[in-house]
């Protein structure tokens, strides 16, 4: 196994995404969001599809990476804002709500993906990298664009931690408070949908909600503030992104998304195993 | 018409069994607020297909619907233990231990070099109705006999897509009456003993076959759509469980015919060489399906109303 | 949480269990059906046996709050699950299901309901659908937790009948309420709760003022005034 510079990119680059989208995923879950980083994950399907197709017409070229990461952001936040509104229709609820946001967009995103795939070719493997990731492929641009997102997100998680913890502890307490309850809602999804279209590339529109879900989950297993745990949970996505990657360099053949989300799963297991009584945390931040 | 029956009608049957078996066990989930677990249940079958393979060293369908199916009930029962262990909800537990299954399977599909499964990742998400297709018989002397020779014809996935829509209606039929009870109030139907538990596990296996015959057809993408969109289309009319699974199936299943056909034979009418993927076609139809139907029944309240004044949906005070 | 809970309860009585908010009547409850996530320590013996083996001779009326209003069933479908409670898997309620609970929607005055939706019913009414299922289960013990939350002072003087009723029946009441002075005045017997038992016995006993300003807080519970 030889680290060279490609390497070092590659884990410099799994190592930011697992640390945002481990903070990102800590709030995530504190407003009960979990199964909104499922639904953007998904939708971010169509809009790369989307993308190829303008791309082709448009005569910008199927491939521009800022044209099909835009038309990814731009569904994936339609998607993850319909959640709420389709859930409250009598008789659906969160979890229909989610179900048909899901099997919709996936839906639409393989039809159109079908159409891109009947009209160009040599996309076969792109469809294979969008589905599961190709961190292996990260390059310094890819690195570079990853480290600027990652350094905006936390900055805007830092901001926002102090509002989001109080609405989380108590929300009604926090909107008679005066806390800009729909506000900081609507930044958190936008902050869940940026990490979700940059961990695309990381490890692909399946198994991105795990990058989200599990080291926060981990770190939520442990009594903490919410800060507390959000940096926990960084630290764990980091960790584990980067055990995952070298355990693809020794191993060879796994799949770089599929090591990283498995170390983070292990991680995971091994903490409920060691923690048998979990604390949920309780304090604002 | 030959292409029709050679390559469509299969098709068509293919889905319209995934449906029967996927929706009529999909409306308990949708009762129970449990859409989700099918999604979760359809990615987790991966580890298992690829292991039925690797442990039984064949490309028998068989073993690998059963590693299927074991891998799917493996799942969904690590995800009833981690969100009891966690006290977090269902949603973040699911999250956890299908993207886990995932990455596992698709691991296990690299390493193992099975290509050899003939398993891709494509087939596994976006189905493969574009190859359930009938070698069309020699000309027969009857329709019967005709009949006789494509029925036989057709090709396995099919047959275990019958199996499962049998063994899904049977289930419910059989057990309406217990997981009534139990969808409504589970606190109830364990006080006064009356449903036992395993009328609610033969539920969830029986999901879990139909699931995993629906995704070697269909392709993950359409069964959680197959699951939960006819169910939850249908919620807003049903005035009783067994009417809402009734409509669910005759909602869906004009729907999703529908969508195939516009997703085999459009592009060929509007001219151009585009090919559309059928399964996500028909995922996405039904998904719209459910918004569409609730704001049908709204209209159908607002004329309703200007015939007699109808009662409020929401809770009046005592 | 609850410590050191003991009781037995006679058959044909009436016994309310009282408390302040939060001091374990309702987990009390539940904590003896077994529908605790963590099952508590101690004996349960219901008629002698143990939970499972007298399952059919038990029927619990949750709190309405418990229950998703939107599931698709009408009154009537509701209080034939009492009925189906007793049937054997494969077995219909047919018939006798549905004269059952029509006879338990009569009781619990919702006979003209019966074909309505739940979620179109108030919440006074469905609380009384609840109880009507019970009914028609035609248990020997109920078990119910704050039946008369929603309650009018019609549909409170109607419940109180019913149990009363049932329990001159020989059938055992078991009924988790915040009303003090109608426990004095219907119940035959009072556990007051408060993270442990504090008081168990007739309600005139009981609820004296002094004991239960040590327990609420207050000068006197049954007015609340300070």
């Amino acid at each position: 196994m030889t680290i060279g510079a490609n390497t070092i990119l590659v884990l410099a680059g799994c190592a930011l995404f697992g640390a945002v989208a481990g903070a990102t995923g800590t709030f995530v879950l504190a407003r009960r969001r979990a199964l909104v980083s499922d639904v953007a994950g998904h939708a971010a399907l169509p809009g790369v599809a989307l993308g190829f197709l303008l791309g082709e017409a448009t005569g910008l070229g199927g491939r521009s990476p800022a044209l099909l990461l835009t038309c990814a952001t731009i569904t994936a936040l339609l998607a993850a804002l319909c959640v709420a509104p389709l859930a409250r229709l009598r008789r659906l609820g969160d979890d229909g709500a989610t179900a048909t946001m899901l099997a919709g967009s996936f839906g639409l995103g393989a039809a159109l993906l079908s159409l891109v795939q009947s009209h160009s070719s040599g996309t076969q493997g792109g469809i294979q990298s969008l589905l599961l990731g190709s961190a292996a492929a990260m390059r310094a641009a890819d690195v570079a664009a990853l480290a600027v997102l990652s350094v905006g997100v936390l900055v805007a998680l830092a901001l926002l931690a102090r509002g989001l913890a109080l609405i989380a502890f108590d929300e009604e307490h926090a909107r008679v408070a005066g806390v800009p309850v729909r506000a900081l809602d609507l930044a958190l999804i936008i902050l869940l949908v940026a990490c979700v279209v940059a961990g695309l590339q990381v490890a692909g529109v399946v198994l991105v909600v795990a990058f989200i879900l599990t080291p926060a989950a981990t770190a939520r297993l442990f009594a903490g503030s919410l800060r507390t745990t959000a940096v926990r949970a960084a630290v764990l996505g980091a960790t584990t992104a980067v055990g995952g990657v070298l355990a693809s360099l020794v191993l060879d053949t796994i799949p770089t998304g599929s090591a990283m989300t498995l170390a983070a799963a292990l991680v995971f297991f091994a903490a409920l195993v060691v923690r048998r009584t979990p604390k949920i945390a309780r304090r604002g931040a | 018409m030959n292409d029709f029956l050679a390559v469509d009608l299969p098709a068509l049957l293919a889905i319209a069994l995934a449906l029967v078996a996927c929706a009529t066990l999909g409306n308990w989930l949708v009762l129970r607020r449990e859409s989700l677990a099918a999604d979760a249940t359809a990615h987790a079958v991966l580890p298992g297909l690829v292991g039925g393979f690797l442990v039984t060293g064949t490309r028998s369908p068989w073993a690998m619907l059963a590693g299927a199916a074991i891998a799917g009930l493996a799942a969904i029962l690590l995800a009833r233990f981690v969100a009891r262990a966690t006290r977090t909800g269902s949603a973040v537990a699911l999250g956890v231990v299908f993207t886990a299954f995932f990455a596992l399977g698709v691991a296990l599909l690299e390493t193992q070099g099975a290509r050899q499964v003939d398993l891709d990742p494509d087939c596994v998400l976006f189905g493969s109705l574009e190859t359930l297709f009938v070698a069309p018989p020699e000309r027969e002397r009857s329709l019967g006999a005709w009949m006789q020779s494509w029925i036989a014809a057709l090709p396995r996935p099919i047959w275990t897509l019958a199996a499962a829509a049998v063994i899904a209606v049977a289930t419910s039929w059989l057990l309406t009456k217990e997981l009534t009870v139990r969808a409504f109030d589970p606190s109830f139907a364990h006080a006064s003993g009356a449903a036992p538990r395993w009328t609610d596990d033969v539920r969830i296996v029986a999901t879990t076959l139909a699931i995993v015959a629906s995704f070697e057809a269909v392709g993950s993408v359409l069964v959680i759509a197959l699951v939960a969109c006819p169910a939850l289309a249908a919620a807003p009319f049903a005035r009783s469980v067994r009417g809402q699974i009734a409509r669910s199936l005759a909602m869906a299943l004009p729907i999703a015919c529908g969508a195939y056909l516009a997703a085999a034979h459009a592009p060929a009418w509007l001219g151009t060489t585009h090919a559309l993927n059928a399964s996500g076609t028909v995922a996405c139809a039904l998904a719209a399906g459910v918004p569409l139907a609730h704001l049908a029944h709204r209209v159908y309240r607002v004329f309703r109303r200007g015939a007699r004044p109808s009662p409020a949906l929401n809770r009046r005070p005592a | 949480m609850v410590r050191d809970a003991s009781f037995t309860l006679e058959a044909g009585t009436m016994t309310a269990l009282v408390g302040p908010n939060g001091a374990g009547k309702s987990t009390l409850l539940k904590g003896i059906l077994g529908l605790l996530p963590v099952a508590p320590s101690g004996d349960v013996r219901f008629f002698g046996q143990s939970l499972a083996t007298a399952r059919a001779r038990i029927a619990f009326v949750p709190q309405r709050a418990e229950i998703d209003w939107n599931f698709p069933a009408s009154a009537l479908d509701v209080a034939t699950m009492g009925f189906a409670a007793r049937l054997g898997v494969f077995r219909r309620p047919g018939r006798a299901g549905r004269d059952a609970a029509i006879r338990a929607l009569e009781t619990v005055g919702l006979r003209p309901q019966a074909d309505t939706q739940i979620g179109e019913l108030s919440g006074g009414q469905q609380q009384r659908v609840l109880v009507a299922r019970a009914l028609a289960a035609d248990a020997e013990l109920l078990l119910l937790d704050e039946p008369f939350a929603n309650a009018d002072v019609a549909a409170s003087a109607n419940l109180l009948a019913t149990l009363r009723t049932l329990s001159n029946g020989g059938r055992t009441i078991l009924a988790v309420h915040h009303d003090l002075a109608a426990v004095r005045a219907h119940f035959d017997r009072a556990i007051v709760v408060a993270g442990a038992i504090a008081a168990d016995g007739r309600p005139s006993d009981v609820l004296d003022p002094v004991r239960l300003a040590a327990i609420y807080g207050l000068a006197d519970p049954a007015t609340g005034a300070a």
